[in-house]
């Protein structure tokens, strides 16, 4: 055995190694040089056929040849898998732009009606501000609707809603304002309440008009509530639904439970907009539900849900509200 | 109600002021501006012309030589009416006019063949009243003087929105308004009308020295007609003929028709005053002598409108001996309205009850000015301005026309005087921050008519008579009062000194928002149905509406009752969307209502639930879903899949609340309502809780595929409880067991559960699985095989071979007793 074999032996197997087109290939050379048999493990176990003399450098060149094919082979092995990965999932393409209905039945986003959302994100601005939210019947019995709203039978306020009467002689609330008198009947004062829901007045249907609706009440009852209590609460609110700071004014507007009582207008694009109906509660609503006025104070507050899910989404005909068009709906996701 | 700037300016000083604050301050402080908008010509060099020679052109064209106090001019002309020596209003070239295409500019322009230098116009030309009935009549002007000295030029008018006027009778003319006008300006009123109220004098003082013929006028109101003053008075000499022009300009202006001068007057008297007030052609009434009585059953009445009333008991007219002569505080009547004949008339103006007014008014459904200001509950005291000023500006325009009898004054009930005592200090604190001094505070009352006694911070206020019909009764009005003359933008913000308190939701909307956000997740879309069903649909699909809410009054007859159910809106929104889509799923949280006590609709217990409500109100959930036919599950093709899907949409909703099983059991096929499969409908229960009914909708035409719906009810699922608890995880080897049981084929899974779960070592049991069903051979027809899987063992030790054993046998013999056999 020659020294002179080991050079050539590491040349020929680095070359055969660098043509290798596959790791399956590239392992059955491993086995071929490397293998317990193979060509390499057999050059360097005549190491006892050197002689005596030159078998220390022989066997220290033979072991650092080793090394060197076995380096070699490594970084060939990481080159040729990575290759061979890349190429695999290339051939896993997929057209990821396929509608996914075809394909994957549970596909469907689901949605939320608008009005659900918006009375949500109102529910939980009034929450933030110490009021609770309370519900009540829709079928309301006329003292809740008018009677301890300040608004007797003969009251010509009552020409200004149109009421749907049902047979036993309740009426569909015509407003939300109800839930006040159940309010004031049911918790104690202080209070501060919201009391979101559905109202009924038989009014012609058109593209702005129906005849139901959605309004949400807003009461707070306290000591010493003034009108400067009143522009803070509705100024924070309206802050909050907007996302800017609205300009706003109160000017005279009648309703028979509150005094004095208010619309309260926001300039927007240019002019005034009639927005909300507001005021301080009349004393003679605390005192048709057995509280003593001198004692207690409150403002209360009307807003309108289905007008503002409207103008917040520009929505051009109100029956879509309660239309169930899915072509609708699903614009709410 | 409109107003006119001119005619205010009567009452109050308004130099100064422009036409956007007008309607500004009165938006502000006085009451809803529902528009604005100009009225009349600019009248700018529109004069006065005389007319000075007429010469045909052809047919119809004439050419005149007329006089405009400077120069002649050679203006053609259409109108029959001109004539030499005629005094008419000329506009020059490049002044306006209106024509029917909007307003145009005068050109100098040939008309049929002569040159004509601006025109000569109607009234209607000018915008100032009335139709195209020839060129104006100027008579008793000077050539050359300005049209708009005349007629005031152009006027500005406020349309108010009735509605904010509810609670004010006083502020239903255009004196009302001024009033108000001249205490938020601090003006004095030019011309005070209230003099004529004469509430110190009860009323006698200057009506006495009013009227002092000899005519004898009888006027008897009887007590039951809640009549709360009449006053009458004779007046002869009078000629119905044509009404002045500046005041047909003023009706024109806020839009009201014009009739006789008479006629006229009292229009323009009652939107001047606010007081109503009616003329009778004293000719023809069957003596000078009128009853306010109540109407007899099956009277009639003919009205000034052309239309018979029939009257009952409950309506009050104004009669003479021989039947009823006008619908008290209404309407007149026919039979004695004021003609081109008439010579004398009865004036009379009243004040009625509101409520009586408007009763027979929206009765009858006449909704006369008169009316509508009577039903804002008016003050005794205004009747005599309708009189005194009738009088006054009749005489004016005819001074001929003579009083002949007393004013006879039938004065009912006449109001205490209101006074209300409050303090400075409580409107301040009503107000808040930027509440005006106590010294302006008295000034604004003040000029609102009150009449204040002030001690220190105290004081009492006493209610002037046209506040004091229901308006102003409590200190809080006064806070309005100050606070609207003040203007609200003084008021500045301030947060309330309160409690910090939490704030809760219910615990029904937590659940409701839970359910929505999972019903969103898993695809569903949430729509909103109408509270209204027709009753004979929700019948079809088998609701009894025995106990349903009936509507009075509804809008249309399939919108009759209220809901008992979601199901019905449900089964229609898959019908209309499917035409747009195949698969749907759908659902709405709503409620249905019922006039009957039962469980199922819960009498409300708290607020939200509260007691002393009129129906039974229930909040349901409603899941419904569209779907083509087929499916495979975990079992392999079965039938129902779509059922199924819905059923596992319910499971979790279910598991939001409750930690109980979910289970369902069948509903008979002659249970079943109409709407369902008869063979695929169930109830839902948790633990022993009826949660709902779930079915397939029975094969409809419309519908293409299977619709499976649901309804779920909410406070139900709030009734049942789920804590969340640990148990340590078993630290000992389960257990499984699997078996195949032959049964016939309608068995239920929930029977052959049952059998299993009532085995005697069935403490063991720690799941069941069903594996597989199966029919066929070797199986007899109508027979199936269930494959289950009994997963068991114990949480305190591992189970010997033996008792293994003994329980897998215990299971099969359990099987056996139960009348089933095993498949081996």
């Amino acid at each position: 055995v020659e020294l002179s074999q080991i050079t050539e032996n590491e040349g020929r197997c680095l070359s055969v190694l660098e043509g290798a087109t596959s790791s399956a290939e590239l392992e059955k050379l491993r086995v071929q040089f490397l293998g317990k048999q193979g060509e390499l493990t057999q050059l360097l176990k005549s190491v006892a056929s050197v002689p005596a003399e030159q078998r220390k450098e022989f066997g220290k060149l033979a072991n650092e040849m080793k090394g060197r094919v076995e380096a070699f082979l490594e970084q060939k092995k990481t080159v040729l898998e990575l290759k061979e990965r890349s190429a695999r999932l290339e051939s896993e393409w997929i057209d990821v732009t396929l509608p996914v209905s075809a394909v994957s039945k549970n596909d469907a986003p689901g949605s939320l009606h608008p009005l659900t959302s918006v009375q949500r994100e109102l529910e939980q601005i009034f929450r933030g501000l110490g009021f609770t939210v309370v519900d009540g019947p829709e079928v309301e019995k006329e003292r809740y609707n008018f009677d301890a709203l300040n608004i007797p039978a003969t009251h010509p306020a009552r020409d200004m809603q149109d009421t749907f009467w049902t047979t036993q002689g309740d009426v569909l609330r015509t407003h939300t304002s109800a839930m006040q008198v159940r309010a004031l009947e049911r918790m104690k004062p202080p209070l501060r309440i919201v009391a979101p829901g559905r109202c009924f007045r038989s009014e012609r249907v058109d593209s702005s008009h129906d005849h139901t609706f959605y309004q949400m009440e807003g009461m707070m009852v306290d000591r010493n509530i003034s009108i400067s209590n009143l522009l803070y609460f509705m100024r924070t609110l309206l802050r909050e639904i907007l996302g800017f700071e609205p300009k706003i004014r109160l000017r005279p507007g009648y309703f028979p439970f509150v005094e004095p009582g208010f619309e309260l207008d926001i300039w927007f694009k240019g002019r005034w907009l009639e927005l909300l109906p507001c005021g301080l509660v009349h004393p003679k609503v605390f005192e048709l539900t057995g509280h003593d006025p001198k004692e207690w104070q409150g403002f209360a507050f009307g807003l309108g849900l289905s007008r503002l899910v409207m103008s917040r989404y520009e929505i051009d005909d109100v029956r879509h509200l309660q239309g169930g068009d899915l072509r609708f709906l699903k614009q709410f996701p | 109600m409109k107003l006119s700037r001119h005619w205010l300016s009567d009452f109050v000083d308004l130099t100064g002021i422009s036409n956007e604050s007008l309607a500004e301050i009165v938006t502000t402080r006085i009451a809803e501006v529902d528009g604005v908008s100009e009225s009349g010509a600019p009248l700018s060099g529109a004069v006065v012309a005389l007319i000075k020679s007429v010469t045909p052109i052809n047919s119809k064209l004439r050419k005149t030589i007329v006089f405009d106090g400077t120069a002649e001019r050679s203006v053609v002309c259409g109108a029959p009416n001109a004539r030499a020596g005629m005094l008419t209003a000329y506009v020059p070239v490049g002044g306006k006019i209106y024509t029917s295409e909007g307003p145009a500019e005068v050109l100098k322009k040939e008309v049929g063949g002569e040159l004509s230098e601006g025109i000569l116009v109607s009234a209607k030309e000018l915008d100032l009243f009335g139709d195209h009935e020839g060129i104006l009549e100027l008579d008793g002007h000077e050539p050359g003087a300005s049209l708009s000295k005349i007629f005031q030029g152009l006027d500005f008018v406020i349309e108010i929105d009735n509605k904010s006027l509810t609670h004010r009778p006083d502020l239903w003319s255009h004196f009302g308004f001024a009033r108000e006008l001249a205490a938020v300006l601090r003006r004095p009123l030019k011309d005070d009308l209230d003099r004529f109220a004469d509430t110190d004098a009860n009323g006698a003082g200057l009506l006495t020295e009013l009227g002092s013929g000899r005519g004898e006028l009888t006027i008897s109101v009887q007590k039951d007609t809640e009549c709360r003053r009449f006053l009458g008075v004779l007046i002869e000499g009078v000629i119905p003929g044509v009404t002045p022009q500046w005041m047909r300009r003023r009706l024109h202006t806020i839009g009201s028709g014009q009739k006789n001068f008479l006629v006229d007057l009292s229009n323009y008297v009652m939107l001047d005053t606010g007081a109503p007030n009616h003329v009778f052609d004293l000719g023809k009434l069957r003596s000078p002598e009128l009853f306010v009585r109540a109407a007899k059953n099956g009277e009639q009445l003919r009205g000034l409108d052309g239309i018979d009333y029939l009257l009952e008991q409950t309506d009050v007219v104004v009669a003479d001996s021989s039947g009823p002569v006008s619908l008290a505080g209404i309407l007149g009547g026919e039979s004695t309205a004021v003609s081109a004949d008439t010579t004398a008339i009865l004036l009379e103006a009243a004040c009625w009850d509101p409520v009586r007014i408007r009763k027979t008014a929206k009765k009858l459904n006449v909704r006369t000015d008169a009316a509508l200001r009577f039903e804002k509950n008016q003050s005794p005291y205004l009747p005599p301005l309708a009189i005194q000023r009738y009088v006054q500006l009749l005489k004016q325009v005819q001074p001929g026309a003579t009083i002949t009898s007393r004013v006879a004054d039938q004065f009912l009930q006449k109001p205490e005087k209101l006074s209300i005592a409050s303090s400075f200090s409580y409107i301040s604190q009503r107000l808040g921050q930027g509440a005006p001094e106590a010294i302006e505070m008295g000034v604004t009352l003040t000029s609102l008519g009150l009449t204040l006694n002030v001690e220190g911070d105290k004081f009492v206020a006493e209610v002037p008579y046209h506040r004091a019909t229901r308006d102003i009764s409590h200190a809080d009005d006064l806070v309005e009062e100050v606070g609207r003359c003040h203007g609200y933008e003084n008021i500045s913000e301030a947060a309330p000194l309160v409690a910090s308190v939490p704030s809760s939701l219910p615990a029904q909307r937590e659940l409701e928002h839970e359910c929505r956000d999972l019903l969103r997740g898993a695809g569903f879309n949430e729509y909103y149905a109408h509270s209204f069903v027709d009753p004979e649909y929700s019948l079809s699909l088998g609701y009894s509406m025995a106990d349903a809410v009936i509507m009075q009054n509804p809008m249309d007859s399939n919108q009759g009752a209220m809901r008992t159910s979601l199901i019905p809106n449900a089964v229609q929104t898959l019908a209309e969307n499917s035409r747009f889509e195949g698969s749907l799923q759908l659902f709405e949280l709503g409620r249905a209502y019922s006039n009957k006590e039962e469980p199922r609709f819960a009498n409300y217990k708290t607020l939200d639930r509260a007691a002393n409500t009129a129906a039974k109100e229930k909040r349901l959930l409603c899941i419904s879903t569209l779907s083509a036919e087929g499916g495979y599950s975990d079992l392999g093709a079965v039938a129902g899949v779509e059922f199924f899907g819905l059923l596992a949409v319910v499971k979790k909703i279910a598991a939001l609340r409750s930690d109980s099983a979910l289970r369902t059991e069948p509903i008979a096929p002659e249970n079943a309502l109409a709407w369902m499969h008869p063979y695929r409908a169930a109830k839902i229960f948790i633990g022993e809780l009826e949660l709902g009914t779930i079915a397939e909708l029975a094969q409809r035409s419309d519908l293409k595929g299977r619709a499976v719906l649901c309804e779920l009810e909410m406070d139900s699922l709030l009734e049942s409880s789920k804590r969340a608890s640990y148990k340590p995880v078993s630290k000992y080897p389960t257990s499984f067991f699997e078996v195949s049981i032959v049964c016939p084929r309608r068995t239920n899974y929930s029977t052959l559960e049952r059998v299993l779960r009532e085995s005697p070592k069935s403490e063991l049991i720690q799941g069941i699985e069903l594996l597989s069903l199966y029919e066929g051979k070797p199986l007899q027809e109508g027979e199936k095989s269930v494959s289950v899987r009994l997963i068991f063992g114990s949480n305190e030790r591992t189970l010997l071979s033996q008792e293994i054993a003994e329980f897998q046998s215990e299971v099969m013999s359990s099987i056996e007793s139960g009348g089933f056999a095993l498949r081996r």
